[in-house]
């Protein structure tokens, strides 16, 4: 699960990614440091994004932190662009890809003031960051992948929110 | 799985105290038990109760005649022995694929040996040749069988590279007898020493009857006038997996050790506390350290009585020691997603599952479907109606067997929850937000679940349900209402279905365990 020095380089070059991510990304991994399912699916999401730097290090107990950088928004929000983040579980394929996290200061570009489901003071791998909690109604494991999933939800973020 | 020994009998108090302190101290172990040395792990083939059916049904119209097939089946191995787990029966057709043998009365063709073993080999599974003979409680093959293996298993295990092959031979239908001849990968030929059909019965079959059993001692007479003398039998070799030591779960340890199972292991990670104390018969307020637990202690000291309470575990195995003297006891302080306790939960003949997280719903699940073992679920729920009213209470026990329709058919496993609930400590309040009240729970409604859950569980050890599918069964006090729910099942399911699922599959599929060390 180790990340290629390039796309560090590019994550880091994209916006300013909290420093344990970038390090924990960097990590040398053992191979069997994630159950089989993850490792499927992670490559799903770095398929889904291609032209993205894609973090992700293991959580320990057979799954993986993921995180998405330098995600393009829409005009509804001040900044162009975002990261994205979110767990995948040992439980994967069967469990939901939630919550979602994203930059602490994203902001509307009217000024309005952010709503459930999106919630602020939440942390992520020891950052602050914001949760974005859209729950899937109808789980499919051979549709509701991680990687579209997070797709919906950066949809969401961009059409919708 | 204490590493301390129990106090023995006149130890001083001091001594034993100290012992009961580093009991509550000792890190948990999730090693499963160590066979006997010396002892050669038996073959057992078990069948979900649909299958067998169907197989039965192919092999037995009613004409009297001999018909064939062939099982395919997952593999699960342990220390406590070995399993054929059948997951699929292909039917040999008459004229086609079962024809006048050569040297026997009938043979399978080769294309259809062929078709089988291809699938097989595809799919990682053993392949017995299946067929009947006449007779009810006695079956063996012929010397014809016999010989006709010998000519052609040595190949077929070359070709399937490394699958057991090998023959079934059943007479006297679906409750009949059962004989196997199995060939191993590696050179070795055993005998099938029985074979277990799971539906609402647990049935056992063999290929000859069994000796009658013993004569129930007398602490079991009332038991076995209900259960017969074979019955209580059947519970004193039974293993009983005991998913949750809490309110259910406790009440199920108690109620399978007063059974006198022969053998009960109990999962759970948490301790006695000052709040659970209600609803954990047998507790006492020393067991939750009341004394440095109690709220208006200072933070520390509570924290080290959170040490010093008793696993939930312990308070189980002293339940159990204390209700019978035929039981044993293995207890687990940690989750059953830990792959040391997913392992012995695939040891065992019936699971309670009293847990009520959906990650262990799911664990359990899979072991059922994977491992093709019997469990049951209960639990209690109260939806909340105006103010503090309740607009619904019930108690409920939920039998599934493998393909009998699972946790995920009937819509018992959220998978939003598996998400929150495995996220890391720190982040997981914060990701349930707005559903993190705790359910109201109360000892009685425990026992009404518990109670029928294992009534279920002992009338289907000792075959004495009447029907061959086993409904929930829900009890509203508030109503009052009792209600019987049927399981459905999806045929297309991932995790019992008739297609790429979990069913049968045992060691060749990883289940949903975290990493060890974890």
């Amino acid at each position: 699960m180790s990340v290629p020095g390039e796309v560090l380089a590019q994550a880091e070059a994209a916006s300013p990614l909290p420093q344990p991510w970038i390090q924990r990304a960097a990590l040398p991994a053992a191979p069997a440091n994630a159950k089989a399912e993850v490792l499927e699916a992670l490559e799903h999401v770095r398929a889904a994004f291609p032209d993205l730097p894609v973090l992700a290090w293991p959580d320990g107990a057979g799954g993986a932190h993921v995180v998405i950088d330098g995600v393009p928004l829409s005009s509804r929000w001040r900044q162009a662009s975002t990261f994205i983040a979110f767990h995948l579980n040992h439980m994967c394929p069967d469990a939901d890809t939630y919550p979602h996290y994203v930059r602490s200061d994203l902001a509307y570009s009217d000024g309005r003031a952010l709503q459930v489901p999106i919630t602020a003071g939440a942390q992520f791998e020891e950052a602050p960051v914001l949760q974005v909690s859209r729950r899937t109604a109808t789980h499919d494991p051979v549709t509701t992948t991680p990687a579209n999933k997070t797709r919906a939800v950066l949809a969401w973020l961009r059409d919708v929110a | 799985m204490n590493t301390v020994p129990p106090p023995t009998a006149g130890a001083p108090g001091a001594l034993h105290a100290l012992r009961r302190i580093a009991r509550r101290l000792s890190p948990h172990q999730t090693a499963a038990p160590a066979l006997s040395p010396g002892r050669d792990p038996d073959w057992d083939l078990r069948a979900p109760h649909h299958l067998w059916q169907a197989m039965h049904e192919h092999l037995d119209p009613g004409d009297g005649d001999e018909h064939a097939g062939a099982l395919l089946c997952g593999i699960a191995k342990d220390a406590s022995g070995n399993r054929l787990l059948a997951r699929t029966f292909l039917p040999a057709e008459d004229g086609v694929d079962y024809v006048p043998g050569t040297t026997g009365y009938r043979a399978l063709t080769p294309a259809f040996i062929r078709r089988a073993t291809r699938l097989a080999a595809q799919e990682k599974l053993a392949y017995l040749a299946v067929h009947n003979h006449g007779g009810q409680h006695h079956v063996s093959f012929s010397s014809t069988d016999m010989a006709s293996h010998e000519r052609g298993y040595p190949a077929l295990l070359d070709l399937l590279g490394g699958q057991l092959v090998g023959a079934v031979v059943v007479a006297g239908g679906p409750e009949g007898a059962v004989a196997g001849d199995l060939w191993l990968p590696g050179g070795d030929r055993v005998a099938l020493r029985r074979t277990v059909v799971i539906g609402a019965n647990t049935r056992v079959l063999r290929d000859r009857p069994t000796p009658p059993p013993a004569t129930a001692r007398a602490a079991q007479h009332r038991t076995s006038r209900l259960l017969g003398d074979a019955g209580v039998q059947r519970l004193a070799e039974a293993t009983i997996g005991v998913v949750g030591a809490g309110g259910g779960g406790i009440l199920a340890v108690e109620y399978l050790a007063r059974l006198e199972v022969g053998h009960i292991i109990a999962i759970d990670p948490e301790r006695v506390e000052l709040t659970n104390l209600p609803r954990l018969p047998g507790a006492r307020r020393s067991d939750a350290a009341a004394w440095l637990t109690a709220k208006d202690r200072p933070a520390a000291l509570q924290r080290l009585g959170q040490r010093l309470s008793t696993r939930k575990v312990d308070l189980a195995r002293r339940l159990v020691r204390r209700a019978s003297s035929h039981t044993r006891f293995t207890g687990l302080a940690d989750d059953v997603t830990a792959p040391g306790a997913a392992h012995l939960l695939t040891t065992c003949d019936f699971i309670v599952l009293a847990a009520d997280t959906d990650s262990a719903r799911h664990l359990v699940n899979a072991v059922v479907q994977q491992y093709l073992i019997p469990a049951v679920q209960v639990g209690v729920k109260a939806q909340p109606g105006e103010g503090d009213a309740l607009s619904d209470l019930f108690a409920v026990s939920r039998p599934f067997a493998p393909a009998q329709g699972c946790l995920w058919c009937q819509g018992l496993i959220d998978p939003n929850k598996l998400a929150v609930e495995l996220q890391p400590h720190d982040r997981r309040r914060a990701a349930d937000y707005g559903t993190t009240d705790a359910a109201p729970a109360v000892v009685t409604l425990n026992a009404l679940a518990v109670g029928a859950a294992t009534t279920h569980l002992m009338l289907s050890l000792a075959g004495r349900h009447h029907a061959t599918t086993a409904p929930g069964f829900r009890l509203h006090p508030l109503q009052p209402q009792a209600r019987l729910t049927d399981p459905r099942r999806d045929p297309q399911c991932r995790h019992c279905g008739d297609g790429d699922s979990r069913l049968g599959r045992g060691d060749q599929r990883s289940l949903p365990v975290r990493f060890e060390g974890a």
